[in-house]
């Protein structure tokens, strides 16, 4: 697992998660969010490398999502990987999450999406392809 | 790790349980309606069984299993909490903690035992006799239906149809530790694809905190679903797919179209609040707005005419279905976990005791080395030298203290084992009692602990046995009916105090006056105070009970008492008014074997008094007016006695010893150095010749030679070689109150 800023400014700071984003790693990813969190007007991570993933990783980006809301900060996901995608698909969060979901053509027919797409209060505009 | 020592730890572990067991069953009573609390009782058990299993106690574990059978019965709510049931359950721990006794001394079970065994068995049985007995591996999951026929008839329920959604509804939370544990939600929810068609999931969020507070390896989401189940899909095949889940977590499965009545309960059951709740409902389509108003209606109406606690329908139903069998070890971690939990943080490591006595001996010689360096640094020029010295001089003291603390245990313990004793005495004598324990994590010396439980016990079953009275008396007169008994233990000036007070019938003068003029103690008409009057119950052969009962009352008692409280150089005390009640109060020296001390001399002796007793030291000035009063001095305005250590170990040759020490000259004048000292509320002054100040010492035994000498209590090496007897303080304050007395007064 591995947690890497890519770009770090006073108004956009943007990082990677990659690899094994289970219970295993939870603390050592809050630890290294926090740190940026707090930084700069708004935080944009790139989950593309996200190969593994458990509900406790999920919770921690709804808790993300969650405190930016009530804080006024912002946060918001990128690049989301297959893993993330299956997570979000299955628990209806992509309207709680309120990124921009970006899913291949050759990849659709693993989602469904069926539910949960309605925006919810506050979160920002949502497509999915 | 070879089979042997874990065994001991099974051993060692089974005590704890068995502890746990008993102190719970004696509240059991009140705490019948706590759920926790019944879960716990029943885990303790359960671990017992299986840890017995493991090591190959049949016995033991096959009759765990019927106790635990009739916990589960408890808890279920198919068995009442009684008082007889409450006796079963101690005589079954009583049986269980005989058969592990067994085990541990590796002796084969005897006859009687087993057949004790065998009624006990059926005894335990009785009691599920009445109600059906389900199979424990088939519990039928609480049925909102069912639930809907019991309630008493609302005008709710009248309606026949329930409400819109066709769906069935499912709602998930979760024990906090559940991803520690390996469970991940999204395998469970995921496999409903496999009877069905997800038609919602909503995330509930509302636990979660603010991100800095936020702890990642806690659970704090739940999900709500609605479900599209496939043809033949019943209620049980939903639960079953949630059946893994750990106890802690909650599966509520709402059939489609369930009546408004079932939401209701189901808000009620849910941590978040209704109206987060209702939000979230509607929000997915599970309820409308209007059907959501009439479940919070329901609910704040429900609130208003139940008198009696919701039984926890919220509960998983599936804390009925048992994890099986085959994954003890799965059960034997949870068990550590819940433990880890009851015992709030708690962190400590068994220790061989002995290894704790070699490292004490070892800090001993470290202090006295210490002490001899710092004695020969005295009067250097060399200030680093000097500097250096006192640093390594604090650390000494500092790793002499945390060492002698390592023995010190909290008097908590014994004094719990108390509550059995009293339970059963009271109930034998058919009073009512009730032992209430304060400072109960007062500490003091592991052997001490030991030594102090007999003496205690006695006391104990004293009050109980003479000093309560039955409850009729009491009502009688004006008392309520259940007595107390308050065991209380606290430090006091170097020393530790336990007081046993009761309410009960106080000590009756005249029966103890009359049974000292009949031993020959006191001749009739003469006045004796209170104090001198209550110490003579402590002398051998004196009873005033006029039963002798199993327990107490043969005057072979309290003179134990006092002897085995004199060994540890203690003090017992008795306060009691008639009617009113007794108070028994015991001080134990906190003699460590490393301690702060006063050193002065004695005739070119070297004698310490332990500087925790000792309240100050000055010069005084006798006057021939103050020895017509006796041996009295005034302080400040304060009257204490006096004694010269002189007088007192030389006697009259004390005169014609030399003073001057031969080398040194000592100007004697009129005007005498005196050590006041405090002891059990108690003060002194003796009279030394010199003050030499302030030491650390090791307190090492005198050998039996000396065994009689009433006033010292051990002797210590100085820096430079001699030796200095160490003074027992106690009991010379008591020879100077027995001896001392003023004219004039009685």
């Amino acid at each position: 697992m591995e947690c890497k800023v890519i770009k770090s400014g006073s108004d956009v700071t943007e990082a990677e998660i990659k690899g094994d984003c289970t219970i295993y790693n939870a603390a050592e990813i809050k630890k290294f969010i926090s740190k940026y969190y707090n930084k700069s007007d708004s935080l944009v991570l790139n989950l593309s490398g996200v190969d593994e993933i458990d509900s406790s990783f999920f919770q921690l980006l709804l808790a993300l999502k969650k405190d930016a809301r009530e804080n006024n900060k912002r946060v918001s996901f990128i690049a989301h990987s297959i893993p993330v995608l299956k997570y979000i698909d299955l628990y209806g969060a992509a309207a709680m999450f309120g990124d921009r979901l970006v899913v291949k053509k050759e990849d659709r027919e693993k989602f469904d999406f069926k539910y949960g797409l309605k925006t919810v209060k506050g979160a920002s505009g949502n497509e999915s392809r | 790790m070879n089979l042997d020592s874990a065994k001991k730890v099974f051993f060692l572990e089974s005590r704890e349980n068995l502890q746990r067991i008993e102190e719970n069953l004696l509240t059991l009573l009140e705490n019948a309606h706590d759920q926790e609390f019944i879960n716990a009782l029943f885990r303790e058990v359960h671990t017992i069984k299986g840890s017995a299993g493991m090591f190959g106690y049949q016995d033991v574990t096959n009759f765990a299993h019927v106790f635990e059978n009739l916990l589960d019965g408890v808890r279920n709510g198919e068995v009442g909490v009684s008082d007889q049931l409450v006796e079963v359950s101690l005589a079954s721990h009583d049986y269980m903690k005989n058969l592990i006794d067994f085990a541990e001394n590796e002796k084969a079970v005897p006859d009687e035992v087993v057949s004790e065994g065998e009624v006990l068995i059926e005894r335990l049985k009785a009691f599920q006799s009445e109600t059906e007995k389900k199979e424990k591996q088939k519990a039928a999951p609480i049925n909102y239906e069912s639930v809907e026929s019991r309630k008493p008839q609302t005008s709710t329920s009248d309606t026949s149809s329930g409400v819109e959604n066709r769906y069935w509804h499912i709602s998930l939370r979760f024990g906090e530790n559940i991803f520690t544990t390996g469970l991940d939600p999204f395998s469970f929810i995921g496999y409903l694809k496999n009877i069905g068609t997800i038609v919602n999931v909503i995330p509930v969020t509302q636990q979660i905190p603010e991100f800095k507070d936020f702890n990642p390896e806690i659970c704090y989401i739940g999900f709500e679903l609605d479900f599209d189940a496939d043809k033949g899909i019943d209620k049980g095949k939903i639960m079953d797919v949630f059946e893994f889940l750990t106890d802690d977590c909650t599966v509520i499965v709402l059939p489609p179209h369930s009546e408004v009545d079932h939401y209701c309960q189901m808000i009620a059951d849910l941590p978040e609040s209704a109206v987060q709740i209702g939000d979230i409902l509607t929000q997915s389509g599970t309820l409308t707005k209007a059907e959501l108003e009439e479940a919070l209606e329901l609910q704040s109406s429900k609130s208003l005419d139940d008198g009696e606690k919701h039984p926890l329908l919220g509960e998983v139903m599936l804390k009925e279905k048992m994890i099986p069998e085959t994954v003890m070890e799965a059960a034997l971690e949870k068990q550590k976990e819940n433990r880890a939990k009851e015992e709030q943080r708690k962190r400590s490591i068994r220790i061989d005791a002995d290894k704790v006595d070699q490292l004490i001996t070892l800090v001993g010689e470290l202090v006295i080395s210490g002490a001899n360096i710092k004695q020969r640094i005295g009067q250097t020029d060399d200030t680093d030298l000097s500097e250096a010295v006192e640093q390594m001089a604090r650390l000494v003291d500092d790793v002499r203290d945390s060492t002698m603390y390592i023995r010190m245990v909290p008097i908590g313990e014994t004094f719990s084992t108390f509550k059995r004793t009293v339970h059963d005495l009271s109930r034998d004598m058919g009073k009512q009692v009730e032992l209430v324990i304060n400072g109960g994590d007062t500490e003091l010396d592991k052997t001490l602990v030991e030594k102090i439980q007999d003496p205690l016990m006695h006391i104990v079953r004293n009050a109980v046995d003479h000093g309560i009275e039955s409850p009729e008396e009491r009502l009688a007169m004006g008392k309520k009916e259940k007595a107390v008994i308050r065991l209380n233990a606290f430090h006091e000036s170097g020393s530790i105090v336990i007081e046993v007070s009761d309410d009960g019938k106080g000590l009756s003068r005249d029966k103890i006056y009359a049974k000292a003029v009949v031993n020959g103690l006191v001749t009739s008409g003469q006045n004796v105070d209170d104090r001198t009057l209550w110490n003579m119950i402590m002398l051998p052969g004196f009873s005033t009970a006029e039963k002798v009962t199993d327990i107490s009352g043969r005057g072979v008692g309290m003179d134990v008492v006092k002897k085995n409280i004199d060994s540890l150089r203690g003090v017992v005390d008795i306060e009691s008014t008639e009617k009113q009640g007794t108070t028994i109060r015991i001080h134990l020296p906190l003699t460590l074997a490393i301690i702060d001390g006063f050193l002065v001399t004695v005739a070119n002796q070297k004698y310490v008094f332990p500087l925790d007793m000792v309240l100050e030291c000055t010069d005084v000035e006798f006057n021939q007016d103050d020895k017509e009063g006796g041996n009295f001095f005034t302080l400040r305005g304060e009257v204490l006695p006096y004694l010269s250590l002189g007088e007192l170990f030389y006697g009259d040759n004390f005169k014609n010893i030399d003073k001057t020490n031969g080398n040194r000259v000592f100007s004697h004048d009129d005007k005498n150095k005196i050590v006041i000292v405090e002891y059990a509320r108690k003060r002194a002054g003796f009279v030394v010749d010199h003050l030499l100040g302030e030491l650390q010492t090791v307190i090492k035994p005198l050998g039996k030679l000396f065994y009689n000498m009433h006033w010292i209590s051990g002797a210590t090496i100085l820096g430079n070689g001699e030796v200095a007897l160490i003074i027992d303080v106690p009991r010379l304050i008591e020879y100077v109150g027995n001896n001392v007395k003023l004219r004039g007064k009685k």
